[in-house]
C-alpha cells in the first residue's frame, strides 16, 4: 500500500514517550517552581507473556525494562452481579518520570518602566516597559504586567496581546530569544480629580510559562496641577 | 458543594458554545441537538429547553443552567491555574472523522472561534499563577493511526503557548503519550502535509532530568484507560511507530 502522504512520518518525531496497552495515571506533585509528573500503570503480574519475536508486548517502563502482564480482570456474573473470580494485585510500574522547573532569572533578566515625571490630572500619559532577556533561556509566552496606579485609566483599546484586568495591563509579547530585548508601551489617562502633590506609583513585571516573575523598578509622576 | 462550585463546575466559561450549537469559524448554527431518554429520542425545541432547564442546580450560589457555561470553565488549585476547554468537532464545523492516515489524507479544521479564543487570553492573562496546565479531549498532536486526524485544537496552539501554558493534558487516544517541548509554527493548523514548512519546532534537548527547562509546551496524551485502543482496530502496525 503506498502512502497517502508521501514521506509522512520521516520526519521528527515529536513523541517522546509512547507506551500502550496498559491503563495509566499520572500524580503530578507540584513544588513551588518545580513540577513533576510519574506516569503510573496498572498493576501488573510477576510474569511476562513476552517472547523472542515480541519481546515488550505491553510497553516498557521508564528505564526501558518491558513491563510484566497486566493482571487478570476480576470478573462478574452478569445475571447475579456476583463477583466470580477474585480481585488480584500486582505492583504497579513506572512508566514516565519528568520534572519542569521554572528557574529563578531575576539577575540576569531586567525589566525598566519608565513614565511621565510629573503630568497634569485629567491628561494623557504613556509608560514605556523595556524589557531584557539575559538569562540562559529562551522565555516562551512572556507578558509584560503594567500595574497601573489608582487614578490612571488603561486608554488604549485591548485585543489578543493587550488585556485589562483591574488596574492591570497585560501585554503579550510571546517569545523573547536569549539576549532579546522587547519593549511596551501603554497609554492612560489621569483622573481629573486628582489634586496636586499627588505622587503616582507604576511597576511591572515580566513572567513567562519558562521563568519565574522578574519585577521592574517604580515610576513616579508626581501630579503638578 | 464547595468543590462543586470551585472545581468541577466553575461556570465561567462563555455562553453558546454548548453541544446544542455547531460553530464553524465565527459562523454559529443550532444543530438540532437531541437527546434519548429509555430508548426514544426528543428533538422538540419544547424538549430541549426543559433538557437545558434540567441541568439547573442550585449550588449555594442561586440556580443557574449547567449546561450553558459548563464546556469550558478554569479554576486555581494550589499555584496552579487549570484551564478546561471544549474540543469536541462541534466547535470545528462538526467535521468528525476517524479514518486511518493510510487510507486517507487528514484535513483542515476551522479556525478556533473567536468568543472562545477571546475568553481563553482573557482567561489566562488574568491569572498569575506560576504554573498554567490546560485540558482538552481530542489531542492536538499525537502517534495514533485513528485520532492523529482529529488534531483541531491545533488552532489553539499559538495562543495556549503565547499566554503562558506550561502542560497540555489531552484524551481520546487510549494510551499514554509524551511530546517534546514544542512550539507552534505559522502553519500549525494547516493539513499535514510533509512537504510543507514544519508544523512545530522541537526542543529535543529536554529531558525532565538533566534539562528541565523545556523550550516550548509540554503535550500529554493522558488517557488512562478505555474500551479500546484505537489502533488495535487496524492491520497497519501500531500507530506511527514507537516513537
Amino acid at each position: 500500500m503506498s502512502p497517502v502522504l508521501p514521506g509522512a512520518g520521516s520526519g521528527p518525531k515529536i513523541t517522546t514517550k509512547f507506551k500502550a496497552k496498559v491503563f495509566s495515571f499520572a500524580d503530578v506533585v507540584v513544588r513551588g517552581n518545580r513540577l513533576t509528573l510519574y506516569q503510573i500503570s496498572e498493576p501488573l503480574q510477576s510474569s511476562s507473556s513476552a517472547s523472542a519475536s515480541n519481546p515488550a508486548p505491553f510497553g516498557r517502563d521508564v528505564n526501558g525494562t518491558p513491563l510484566k502482564d497486566p493482571i487478570p480482570d476480576t470478573l462478574v456474573d452478569p445475571a447475579t452481579g456476583d463477583v466470580v473470580s477474585a480481585p488480584a494485585t500486582g505492583q504497579s510500574a513506572l512508566l514516565d518520570k519528568f520534572t519542569v522547573t521554572k528557574p529563578d532569572a531575576e539577575d540576569s533578566i531586567s525589566v525598566h518602566i519608565e513614565g511621565p515625571k510629573q503630568a497634569v490630572a485629567g491628561s494623557a500619559i504613556t509608560y514605556n516597559v523595556r524589557v531584557h532577556n539575559g538569562s540562559a533561556y529562551p522565555l516562551n509566552g512572556a507578558q509584560v504586567v503594567i500595574r497601573l496606579p489608582d487614578g490612571a485609566a488603561f486608554a488604549g483599546t485591548t485585543n489578543d496581546t493587550l488585556t485589562l484586568h483591574g488596574g492591570q495591563v497585560v501585554a503579550t509579547v510571546g517569545r523573547i530569544a536569549i539576549g532579546g530585548v522587547e519593549t511596551v508601551e501603554v497609554s492612560a489617562t489621569l483622573d481629573a480629580s486628582l489634586t496636586a502633590r499627588t505622587m503616582l506609583r507604576a511597576s511591572a513585571l515580566l513572567r513567562s510559562s519558562t521563568a519565574l516573575p522578574v519585577s521592574s523598578n517604580v515610576a513616579p509622576t508626581l501630579i503638578v496641577q | 458543594m464547595a468543590y462543586f462550585n470551585n472545581y468541577y463546575f466553575p461556570l465561567n466559561g462563555p455562553v453558546g458554545v454548548d453541544q446544542e450549537f455547531t460553530w464553524t469559524g465565527d459562523s454559529v448554527a443550532d444543530n438540532g441537538m437531541f437527546f434519548s431518554f429509555q430508548g426514544k429520542s426528543y428533538t422538540s425545541a419544547a424538549a430541549i429547553q426543559a433538557y437545558r432547564e434540567s441541568t439547573k442546580v442550585d449550588s449555594g450560589n442561586g440556580a443557574k443552567r449547567q449546561i450553558d457555561r459548563m464546556s469550558n470553565y478554569s479554576f486555581d488549585y494550589g499555584n496552579t491555574h487549570f484551564v478546561f476547554l471544549e474540543a469536541n468537532p462541534h466547535i470545528f464545523g462538526g467535521q468528525l472523522d476517524g479514518t486511518p492516515n493510510y487510507l486517507k489524507a487528514p484535513q483542515a479544521f476551522s479556525a478556533y472561534p473567536s468568543v472562545l479564543r477571546e475568553w481563553l487570553i482573557n482567561d489566562l492573562d488574568s491569572s498569575s499563577q506560576t504554573w498554567k496546565i490546560v485540558v482538552f479531549h481530542q489531542p492536538a498532536f499525537s502517534s495514533g493511526n485513528a485520532t492523529v486526524r482529529n488534531f483541531q485544537m491545533r488552532g489553539a496552539a499559538k495562543f495556549l503557548e503565547d499566554h503562558g501554558v506550561n502542560l497540555v493534558f489531552k484524551g481520546h487516544e487510549h494510551n499514554y503519550q509524551r511530546t517534546l517541548p514544542l512550539r507552534a509554527e505559522a502553519d500549525v493548523a494547516a493539513a499535514p502535509n510533509p512537504t510543507a514548512p514544519a508544523a512545530v519546532d522541537i526542543d529535543p534537548s529536554f529531558d525532565g532530568t538533566t534539562q528541565t527547562v523545556p523550550d516550548g509546551v509540554v503535550y500529554l496524551v493522558e488517557r488512562a484507560g478505555g474500551n479500546r485502543d484505537f489502533d488495535d482496530g487496524f492491520l497497519q502496525p501500531r500507530g506511527n511507530g514507537d516513537v
